[in-house]
């Protein structure tokens, strides 16, 4: 239920794309205004959430130490997985937003014949993962070839890397296929997996479907409805330079392609796509375990929260403390003895 | 056929209609929030469930000419498997369940089976073993719900240890609870005594 | 026939779901509702206790009353949602780990199946993302753009009776160990969302008794159990007589409220009144013994454990502020702290962040080998296995490990101290030189990747021991290996809770194998000045070659 949700939306955001490409001035719509308006959003949204979260302190260090804390000098410190300078903090961040470091421990419980309960490593979710962000990190530069005139250094090098074999004289990119691969195991996971189902949202599963529409999109577009490349980077490089104008018959799979990108850059700062922002931010991962070396301050730190005083507690259990021998600041007045301090209501401070 | 040659021949198909029976039982529950799925996610409950039932039925059924079950074997077996289930909030008429669980299907299976020649003392015989295997269970299921309970016992008196076990002075300090449990409760004077 | 019989009862057998057994829910998991029954959940806190944390922290813990768990009247305020509301608003603004750990989860599920709760008992609402979504769906609800406008396709639900008793069931059903965190890819941490539901819910009145009691005992007399001055001085000085019963040593040292000394000693109060924390008690003692160390112990701050910490962060705060304040009082120049988790964790991670700095105290320097803790520089407080370890690395204990041959040990890494603070290999280091037999539990289930003794946090209470069980199994499941490869039959730990907590797991599944505190095998193998030849431990157990 929660998948079809996500799908229907998907598939009617396709169905509105191809529509409105045939309407007139929907082209421009599809290719000039939206792109703008999708591109402001995102940037605004993304800037807006980061300073948003900004904007909270982080009041205590709190980082999740996963390796030996540096204590004394012949016990050795694990420095990447719980690090005590910023040089170690930098590396440990470097290792998670990199490598998915915390997605390599995977384990899985199972169970042997022998018979025992194991947890054993498990690297799927952490290989697809990488090679999802990867291929679209690699297809995102791939298309500045279309922004940038002359085309930017790094572009024909990767192209080159990329592109592993060619059919007639189109050439194809493996991270087209990564992609599209490692979004369908992503996606069979959650429909597969009977827990995973269970916790997943339409939230889950509409940003895959999208991804996947956006990437079958391009690929339809390169490989099967060919489309007027020349005026598709007039377009792309004039969208660039604030001059965009769309001339000559560009294809209508072209402004579906286009449309669904629209939709996720503006989807993007509204949705847990942020982790791109906030996997760097996470205070158990960019802080460095060093609290009992360096004093963290809490800006909202109430020092108006005292303790129980020390006075306060002599003073309710004085007799009883001089009796067994216990040190007083204050000797018990000599006067007949109150009767059974101990036994009287504790005596209260307030927080003001 | 007779019945232990049959029930014996049949080892594995038995079994595994047994073992996703009782799987099955967290299913039909009537709330029906749950329903069989196949692949298993592992774990000590499933795993724990699996293995017991596949080595007891061994040890009852595993050849035609299978000796009288070890009874202290098969209550060993079972001990870890009832252990999970007297914590699993089942009731305690349910923890024995399972076992009756066989006999239905058996019964169906042995319904399948066309030669099979069983003797009324045949059936007999196996329904006697298994109202046994039920018993032991019964007091297994009893003894870990014994122990739960011995287990807070001696947490209580632990956790108090210097005013229950050590006559200490200070033993009017301790809570109501503590106190009465100290009552009904003799005393230990050592912590391994307790235990 | 029996058959029929036995389909009715099992219609009655598990009310609980579990994904464990390869069942799959069939409705949605906003639609199954969370039914308290006895045993799956905490006692309230009594009116009298709640009336007391209201007077020292006004606001913070909601309207003093009567009511039942069970009931559907849970005599809350009449403006308890708006309450709540405002409860996570402010909540927001103050901590950044909590907007994070709200917007960035993708629920991956990665962390599913690390939680000893969701292994234990099966129930999907124990999968951390899970346990997270019960709160984001409502900050999705009122906080977010996405969830003012889509509702329930975003999966938000606003704040209802029925979402509240899902937090109280679900937020103690956590102990807050952080094993999901080490596999989020985000570092998201559960315990995190915890802490914030559980100051949620204790803003409407909503506590329990077996952390708010300790919590005021506390506060008043400076331990859990209540002990009043005199008693806790009195407990601490039997022990003294058993000490000298196993080694034949007198010891000395012992002392109390002195100022001028150069440590303060800090423990978990229950090492002075429970079994077996006491034993690591005695261990303690001796150590201090034979180097000499000039330490006293306070009674007015006689309990290193905090339940604050599983109330509010203001609670922990004042908890945890006599520390500093006993420290300054009695002009010590550096802190010492005994085996305990959760202690260590506030101190570690929030103890002067909260209460410092601590520019009265000088940097630790251990006075027996001159080492210098600069990992303590500024919270100048030094664990008691850091401590040991120097010691036993300069040769200054004298150790007969055979003392401990008729143990088989291994080693419980608490979570608190294994992921909250980075200790794992001082006790190790300590283990392996006193004793001989020494096994390490199977890889994933210690260290960093630790499995929780199943009961932390203040669930360590008895009316909840069968779901307790149920939390431990993985641990005891672990256990359970290294006793049938090894014969392993002690399992130490550096944790009060764990002392008295795994001893009842392993009671009920390991019935061969004891718990101590690492410092007890210290004390068991450490040769003392003038000591009697050892013929028991120091729980009265013979040692191997005297148990004729």
């Amino acid at each position: 239920m929660r998948v079809l949700k996500a799908f229907i939306a998907v598939v009617a955001l396709v169905l509105v794309a191809l529509l409105v490409a045939q309407v007139p001035g929907g082209q421009s719509l599809l290719g000039i205004v939206l792109p703008y308006l999708a591109f402001a959003i995102f940037l605004g949204g993304f800037i807006y959430k980061v300073v948003d979260w900004a904007k909270s302190p982080v009041p205590f260090r709190i980082p999740t130490t996963c390796g030996q804390e540096s204590s004394l000098p012949f016990i050795k410190q694990n420095k990447l997985d719980c690090p005590t300078t910023k040089t170690q903090v930098v590396g440990r961040m470097l290792l998670e937003v990199l490598l998915f470091r915390s997605l390599f421990r995977n384990t899985k419980a199972s169970i042997h014949d022998g018979p025992q309960l194991a947890y054993g490593s498990n690297k799927w979710l952490w290989l697809f993962g990488l090679l999802f962000h990867y291929s679209f990190l690699v297809i995102v530069l791939r298309h500045m070839r279309l922004f940038t005139d002359p085309i930017a250094g790094f572009v024909a090098p990767l192209e080159f890397v990329d592109g592993f074999l060619e059919v007639g004289a189109t050439t194809i990119y493996q991270s087209s296929f990564i992609l599209l691969a490692a979004v369908t195991f992503l996606f069979l996971r959650r429909v597969v997996r009977p827990y995973l189902r269970y916790l997943s949202l339409p939230a889950d599963y509409f940003p895959l479907m999208l991804i996947f529409a956006i990437g079958a999109t391009g690929l339809l577009m390169r490989h099967v409805f060919r489309v007027d490349i020349v005026s598709v980077k007039e377009l792309t490089v004039g969208l660039v330079t604030f001059s965009p104008a769309i001339n000559g018959q560009i294809g209508a799979i072209f402004f579906v392609h286009v449309f669904l990108v629209c939709v996720l850059l503006a989807y993007f700062p509204f949705s847990k796509l942020m982790h791109l922002g906030g996997v760097f931010m996470s205070p158990t991962r960019n802080m460095a375990n060093n609290s009992r070396m360096v004093r963290h301050e809490n800006p909202w730190n109430d020092p108006n929260i005292k303790p129980h005083s020390y006075e306060a507690y002599e003073d309710e259990f004085r007799e009883f403390m001089v009796e067994s021998g216990l040190p007083v600041d204050k000797q018990p007045e000599p006067a007949p003895a109150e009767p059974e301090a101990g036994q009287a209501a504790p005596e209260e401070e307030s927080k003001a | 056929m007779q019945l232990a040659q049959f029930l014996a021949e049949n080892k594995g198909e038995i079994q595994d209609h047994w073992i996703s029976r009782v799987l099955d039982s967290y299913a039909e529950d009537a709330a029906a929030i749950f329903k069989r799925e196949q692949d298993r996610f592992a774990n000590p409950v499933g795993y724990s469930t699996r293995q017991t039932l596949t080595t007891v039925y061994s040890l009852l059924f595993d050849r035609p000419d299978q000796p009288e079950p070890d009874l202290q074997q098969l209550r060993a077996e079972m001990e870890t498997f009832i252990k999970i289930r007297a914590v699993q909030t089942f009731t305690p008429a349910s923890a024995v369940a399972f076992i009756y669980d066989l006999k239905a299907v058996v019964r169906e299976a042995a319904a399948k089976q066309r030669d099979l020649a069983a003797t009324t003392a045949d059936w007999e015989h196996f329904h006697d073993t298994l109202d046994q295997l039920a018993l032991i269970v019964f007091d297994l299921y009893v003894a870990c719900r014994e122990r739960l309970f011995q287990t807070k016992i001696n947490e209580i008196k632990s956790m108090n240890y210097m005013h229950t076990q050590h006559g200490c002075s200070a033993a009017g300090q301790v809570d109501k609870t503590t106190q009465l449990m100290a009552d009904v409760q003799p005393l230990h004077t050592h912590s391994n005594e307790a235990r | 026939m029996a058959d029929t019989k036995a389909a009715e009862m099992k219609v009655k057998v598990v009310k609980e779901p579990s994904l464990m057994t390869g069942s799959v829910p069939t409705r949605d998991w906003w639609d199954v509702e969370a039914i308290f029954k006895p045993g799956n959940y905490c006692y309230p806190a009594k009116k009298s206790i709640v009336e007391y944390h209201g007077k020292n922290l006004p606001g913070l813990f909601g309207e003093p009353r009567d009511w039942e768990v069970e009931s559907d009247d849970w005599v809350l305020p009449d403006n308890w949602k708006e309450i709540i509301i405002n409860g996570i608003k402010e909540r927001l603004d103050k901590f950044r780990s909590l907007k994070i750990f709200m917007d960035c989860c993708v629920r991956c599920g990665a962390c599913a199946d690390k939680c000893h709760f969701f292994l234990g008992t099966g129930d999907p609402k124990n999968m951390p993302v899970m346990r997270a979504e019960l709160f984001r769906s409502v900050y999705r609800n009122d906080f977010t753009t996405a969830g003012r406008i889509l509702g329930e396709i975003a999966g938000a639900r606003p704040m209802t009776f029925k979402v509240l008793k899902e937090w109280f069931m679900y937020f103690y059903q956590c102990t807050e160990c952080r094993r999901c965190s080490v596999f989020c890819p985000y570092g998201i941490d559960t315990a995190e969302v915890t802490m914030m539901g559980r100051e949620l819910l204790h803003l409407v009145g909503v506590g329990t008794n077996w952390i708010l009691e300790p919590a005021a005992n506390s506060n008043r007399t400076g331990n859990h159990l209540g002990l009043q001055p005199h008693t806790f001085k009195e407990n601490a000085e039997f022990l003294i007589d058993d000490i000298e019963e196993a080694t034949g040593v007198r010891l000395e040292s012992l002392n109390f409220n002195r100022k001028g000394a150069e440590v303060l000693f800090i423990i978990p109060s229950a090492d002075v009144f429970a079994d077996p924390g006491i034993f690591t008690f005695m261990g303690y003692l001796l150590i201090f013994e034979q180097i000499g160390l000039d330490y006293t112990i306070s009674t007015y701050s006689s309990e290193g454990g905090n339940f604050g910490l599983f109330t509010n962060n203001e609670l922990m705060k004042k908890l945890n502020a006599k520390m500093y304040a006993e420290a300054k009082r009695l002009g010590v120049k550096w802190i010492l702290g005994g085996e305990c988790g959760h202690m260590w964790r506030v101190i570690h991670q929030y103890m002067n962040t909260m209460n410092g700095p601590a520019d009265f105290l000088e940097v630790p320097r251990s006075p027996i080998t001159g080492t210098v803790f600069e990992n303590a520089a500024a919270t100048k407080m030094v664990h008691i296995s850091e401590f040991t370890a120097d010691l036993i690395h300069h040769n200054k204990l004298k150790i007969d490990k055979s003392r401990n041959d008729h143990r088989t040990v291994t080693f419980h890494d608490s979570c608190n101290t294994a992921r909250g603070m980075g200790l794992l290999d001082e006790p190790r280091y300590i283990l392996k030189n006193v004793c001989n037999n020494f096994y390490e539990m199977p890889e994933n289930t210690t260290r960093d990747k630790t499995f929780c003794c199943g009961s932390g946090t203040g669930l360590n209470t008895g009316e909840i021991m069968d779901l307790r069980m149920r939390a431990g199994l993985p641990r005891a499941n672990a256990v359970r290996y290294v006793a049938d490869r090894h014969g392993v039959d002690m399992l130490s730990c550096v944790c009060a809770i764990d002392r008295a907590t795994l001893l009842a797991l392993n009671q009920y599944w390991n019935p061969e194998v004891e718990v101590c505190g690492v410092s007890e095998l210290v004390g068991n193998a450490l040769v003392m000045e003038g000591e009697k030849e050892r013929e028991t431990d120091l729980r009265f157990t013979p040692l191997a070659g005297m148990e004729g």
